[in-house]
This record gives C-alpha cells, structure tokens and sequence, in this order.
C-alpha cells in the first residue's frame, strides 16, 4: 500500500473537479501537482 | 535541501540583483547551464546568480557548478519522498514548503526557468520574484511562456533539424546576453599524455554505436599511432558494456594500452583525466561537455535524436560526424529496429579523424578531401565549431556538400537573430545544387502562403479592435471575426504539410499565439496583432533570403536565365 499514492489520487480528484468547474487553483493546489510530477520524474528516472 | 558557501566563487564588491536559475534536467543541461552563465558572469559580474537544482545531477557537478553560481539550493527528492509510502503526502509537502521557504527567504529579481520540464514549470510558478522568464503555470493551470527566446526554444528544440543555435546559446538569449565576442583560448596540447578518452555510450541505445564498431575505431587508433593510450570511461551502469569492448578478442594485442575506468571515476576525477588527455571522442553526452570545459578536443558521433547544431559540445574547434541518413536526427519517441544511422558512419571516418587529429590537432577541408575516401564521406555529414558573433556555428568540412537542413538552418539563424534579438548576422550565401535549389523554390510557396495568411490574420485583428472601440460593438461580429482568426491559424499549420522547412515559422508561432500578453479582449487582440504582424516580417526576410540565395547562384554558375516558378 502507497499512502502518498492514495493521497496524491484523492488530491488529483479534487483539482479536476475545480478545473471542470473554472474554480482557479491555488498555491497549496499547484505544489500538489509539483509533488506528483517530481514523483513520475523519480520513477521513470530510475527505469533508466 | 540546503546550501552551504564554502568553495563558492568570490563575490563581486556591489553585487546588486539576484538572478535565479532552475535547472532541474540532467548532467549534459547543468553543464551547458553553466556555461552560458559564466557568459553572463563576464558581461555582469554585479549581478548574485543562484542556482535551483536536483541533487542527484548537481552534487557530482558541485565542483563546476561553485565556480559559476553564488548559491545552489538543491531540490533533494529522495529525501522529499523517504518513507513516503507511509507518510504519505503530508511528510512530503513539509518537505517541499521547507525547500520552498528556503528559497522565498531570497529577494530574487529575475526567475529564468531553463529546463522546460513538467516539473520545473511547477516549480517556478511556486517560487517569488519579481520578474519570470521560461515556462511557469498560471492558476488555471495554463503553462505560460512570455519571452520570446524561451517561446522558440519550447518551440523547435528536439523538434526538426531546423534549429540553427546550440542549447547554450539559446541558453545565453534567454537570460538576455547578447555578447558579439567569444574569448577564444589556445590550448597548447604539448604537454598533454597522448591519451584519447573515449566514452562510446549514450543515455539511450539509439545515441550509441554497438560495441564492435568501437572496437574497430579503438584497434585502428591503437595499431596506426603507436605511443597512443585509449582511456575508456563511463557509468557505473556502463560497466559491463565496457566490457563487451575491452574483452574482445581483436584489442587482446593491445590491451596494455587501453585502460578502463568505466565506473570506477567520480565526475570530478574524469575532468582531471580530460585535461591530461589529447583528444576526447563520444556520442552525444554529458562526457563531451565535461571536455569543452577542460579545453580538450573532441570529436563528436551524433546519432539518433541528436541534434549536432543543439547540443555538440560547446567551443571552438569541436569535430561533428553526423549521419546523411534521411531519418536523422529522429524523434524519442519514434521506433526503430534497424538504426540506418548507426551503419552510415564508417568507422574507418572516424579512426582517420583520430589519426589526424592527434598528429596535426586539425581537420580541414583539404585533408578530407585527400585523405577520406569518398565511399566513406557519401554517407556523412562533418562539422568543425566556430564562435561568430558571441554564437557557435557548425562549417562544413566536405567541400561542395551543403545539404537544404545546414542552408535552411543559415537563413534561420539570419531571420530569427534580426526578428527577435534585432541583430544582424552576415554569413555568406551558401552554395546551392539542383536538390537544395529546388527546396529553396518550394519554400518560396509556401512562405507567400504564410504571408497572405498573416495578413489575413492582422486584417481580423484590426477589426476586432475596431469593432470594439465602436460605439455599440457587436459581440457577434467579435465572434465571428475570432472565428476567422482560429481558421487562419489552422490554415498556417495545414502549410507545414507542403512546406516541411517552414515547420521552424509554423511551430514559433502556435506557441507564440497560445502566449498572447493581456488580461482583456483589447489587449489581447492587440497581442494577436502584433504576433501576426512578426509573422509576415520573419516571411518576408526568409522570401528575399532566398530569392537573394537563388540569384546569386545563378550569377556564380553563369546562369542568367529567371526564375519560373509560380511566385515570379
């Protein structure tokens, strides 16, 4: 079990759901988004 | 994620503002970084540089990097997600606002976002400063891109074979140094080990010969220059292909000259072995970098995805061999079973070039002309750097070989230069052959299509804005006049279709539209203006570029009949 995972999904849910709606993101909602992408960029760092 | 002082360049008396740099990419993009900050440190030795990067690229470049920069802040994600399967997000933001809160304690002027990775863009969107340049993300979640120079580098680098500026000098535009000199140093080779470093990986296979071609180039350059060594480095990772080249059977002979430090040097020990050697030879890697820095030569084997005019190493004198192959350079994400490029370099090139280098330092058109068969030059593409105005260019060295890529590329460097810095490069008329001749006259086309376009598109914009400052605007003229706008834009990409080479003006341009300035319709429709007004200036300079091109070659072949396509 991936409890940053599973936090990141629930976050990322929550941020489509404000973009679907033209809600404008904030500070806490875009460093969510960093976090994931500097995860994904860990993992395909170490595939090669 | 911190930042100590110790070992950092000396600081300027007054410094005034502080520039901050994110470079989040790899080892190859630190290297280039710095060099083009060191430019920068040259013309503005006032200005406090930090530097923004990972520390898994940056530490083992902590001993270059401190010369160049006042400040690094390394972005540490392994420590950002230790334990993060159990922590969960919580631990791992503390983290980040900590590095964040680090970074925001500093009062910086100008944020220049190098790398134009996902990551970075994040990342610079989250960090204060007055000014910010490269791509960031709004709060709709909108990548931003308001300078130009980063605009054309997100729009043509690892796009076609088109771009005519190496990464550095992008790099150097970015930031805004618009130097027309180059500090050009000799390096005296005397007292170097007669030592060629080779590094015959590449991050991937498509960038990289196998094995048993460079046990040839490594048996030729070992059996034809007798007092000659052969240092193979590389990666840990690269280990065991090292050894699939120093085990073969073909270098036993020779095996007390060539030495193997694959995995076995820190980065900082491999620049010490660079500078003692003669000549560095690799594939497109950080390694080539490393070695401009040294002041060592190197000759380059670009394969793949490499783009020879983007990232050969970054001085003067550095050798190129590029494949003619009709693929090349392709793209990462394309497949590719058979690697045509690999086999269109001979080895026997390269070995020779070895040869020449170490005896006499220089290549020149005169020695490939006598010295490479021409069964082996028929397939290749040889460049030789030169700084001309403060920039890096790639010349020819096969005589009469100028393919339509290295005169399209000239007219681009040419147009771009005078169209976004307002600077002027005089570079000669290239020669034409009939293949070149005609591609020149089927841009001519395409490029008066783009021009009706573009003025097409200001037309529209114009009555926007007029519609506007009316006294009862219609929103439904507005409408349809934007509809209009949307259909010249598609039209635009659809000539890309019949005018490859115009891909550079088409692919500039959809970002520049997708960045237009302003918050409201007026602002924004006068962004949309001015965009395709640019638009029809960079056509018509490429237009008399090349009807200059064609009339010259006409004068210079005795040619004095006109020309007959459809634009006379």
């Amino acid at each position: 079990m991936d409890i940053l995972k599973d936090d990141l999904d629930r976050e990322f849910l929550r941020i489509k759901e404000k973009l679907e709606k033209g809600t404008a993101l904030n500070e806490e909602d875009l460093k969510i988004i960093l976090i994931s992408t500097l995860h994904e960029e860990d993992l395909h760092e170490s595939k090669q | 994620m911190k930042a100590s002082n110790s070992g950092y360049r000396a600081q300027a008396e007054t410094q005034s503002a502080t520039l901050a740099i994110i470079q989040l990419t790899r080892f190859g993009d630190l290297i280039q970084t710095s060099q083009a900050v060191e430019e920068l440190r040259r013309f503005h030795p006032e200005y406090r540089v930090v530097l923004i990067a990972r520390s898994q690229f940056a530490k083992p470049l902590e001993f270059i990097l401190k010369k160049t920069f006042d400040k690094i802040y390394y972005l540490d994600t392994s420590k950002l997600f230790v334990n993060s399967e159990i922590g969960g997000f919580k631990n791992t933001a503390e983290g980040l606002n900590r590095f964040l809160g680090e970074l925001n304690s500093e009062s910086i002027e100008v944020l220049i976002n190098l790398s134009f990775s996902k990551s970075s863009s994040y990342l610079s969107s989250l960090i204060k400063s007055v000014h910010k340049i490269g791509p960031f993300f709004d709060f709709n979640n909108k990548m931003q891109i308001n300078d130009k120079w980063s605009q054309f580098l997100f729009a043509t680098v690892m796009r076609g074979p088109l771009n005519p500026f190496a990464l550095v000098d992008l790099f150097k535009n970015i930031i805004g140094i618009k130097s027309t000199e180059q500090i050009v140093t000799q390096v005296n080779l005397k007292n170097r080990s007669n030592t060629v470093v080779i590094h015959p990986f590449a991050s991937q296979e498509r960038k990289a010969w196998k094995a048993e071609k460079w046990v040839e180039v490594i048996y030729r350059t070992l059996k034809e220059n007798e007092s000659c060594t052969v240092q193979i480095v590389g990666a840990r990772n690269e280990i065991l292909k090292s050894q699939m080249i120093t085990e073969n059977p073909l270098l036993k002979t020779y095996s007390s000259r060539i030495q193997n430090l694959t995995g076995k040097t820190s980065l900082e020990e491999l620049s010490a072995e660079l500078k003692k050697a003669k000549l560095f030879v690799g594939h497109d890697s950080m390694v080539g970098h490393l070695a401009a820095l040294t002041k060592t030569p190197t000759l380059t084997v670009s394969l793949g995805s490499v783009r020879p005019q983007e990232t050969t190493p970054y001085h003067a004198n550095a050798y190129n061999l590029s494949p003619r192959t009709k693929c090349f350079p392709c793209f990462p994400s394309d497949t590719c079973s058979f690697n045509q490029c690999h086999h269109d370099i001979p080895y026997q090139v390269v070995s020779a070039a070895i040869k020449q280098l170490l005896d006499k330092h220089e290549i020149t058109v005169e020695w490939m002309k006598t010295a490479i068969s021409s069964f082996h030059i028929s397939s290749v593409n040889f460049y030789r750097t030169r700084f001309h105005n403060g920039h890096i260019t790639l010349d020819s060295l096969i005589e009469n070989h100028v393919d339509s890529p290295d005169i399209f590329r000239t007219l681009y460097k040419i147009a771009w230069s005078f169209v976004i810095n307002d600077t002027e490069e005089n570079l000669p008329f290239p020669k034409l052959t009939p293949v070149t001749h005609r591609d020149l006259l089927d841009a001519l086309t395409g490029l008066q299509h783009l021009y009706e376009l573009s003025e097409f598109g200001k037309k529209y914009s114009r009555y926007i804005l007029e519609e506007i400052s009316s006294e009862t605007p219609s929103i439904n003229k507005i409408k349809e006049y934007s509809k209009k706008i949307d259909e010249i834009d598609q039209l635009q990409a659809m000539v890309q279709k019949t005018s490859p080479n115009l891909a550079p003006i088409i692919d500039y341009f959809a970002v520049r539209k997708a960045n237009l300035y302003g918050d409201n319709v007026v602002k924004l429709t006068e962004s949309s203006y001015y965009s395709f007004e640019e638009c029809s200036t960079l056509c018509t300079i490429i237009f008399e570029l090349i009807e200059n091109t064609i009339s010259e070659h006409k004068l210079s072949s005795g040619k004095t009949s006109s020309r007959n396509d459809a634009n006379k």
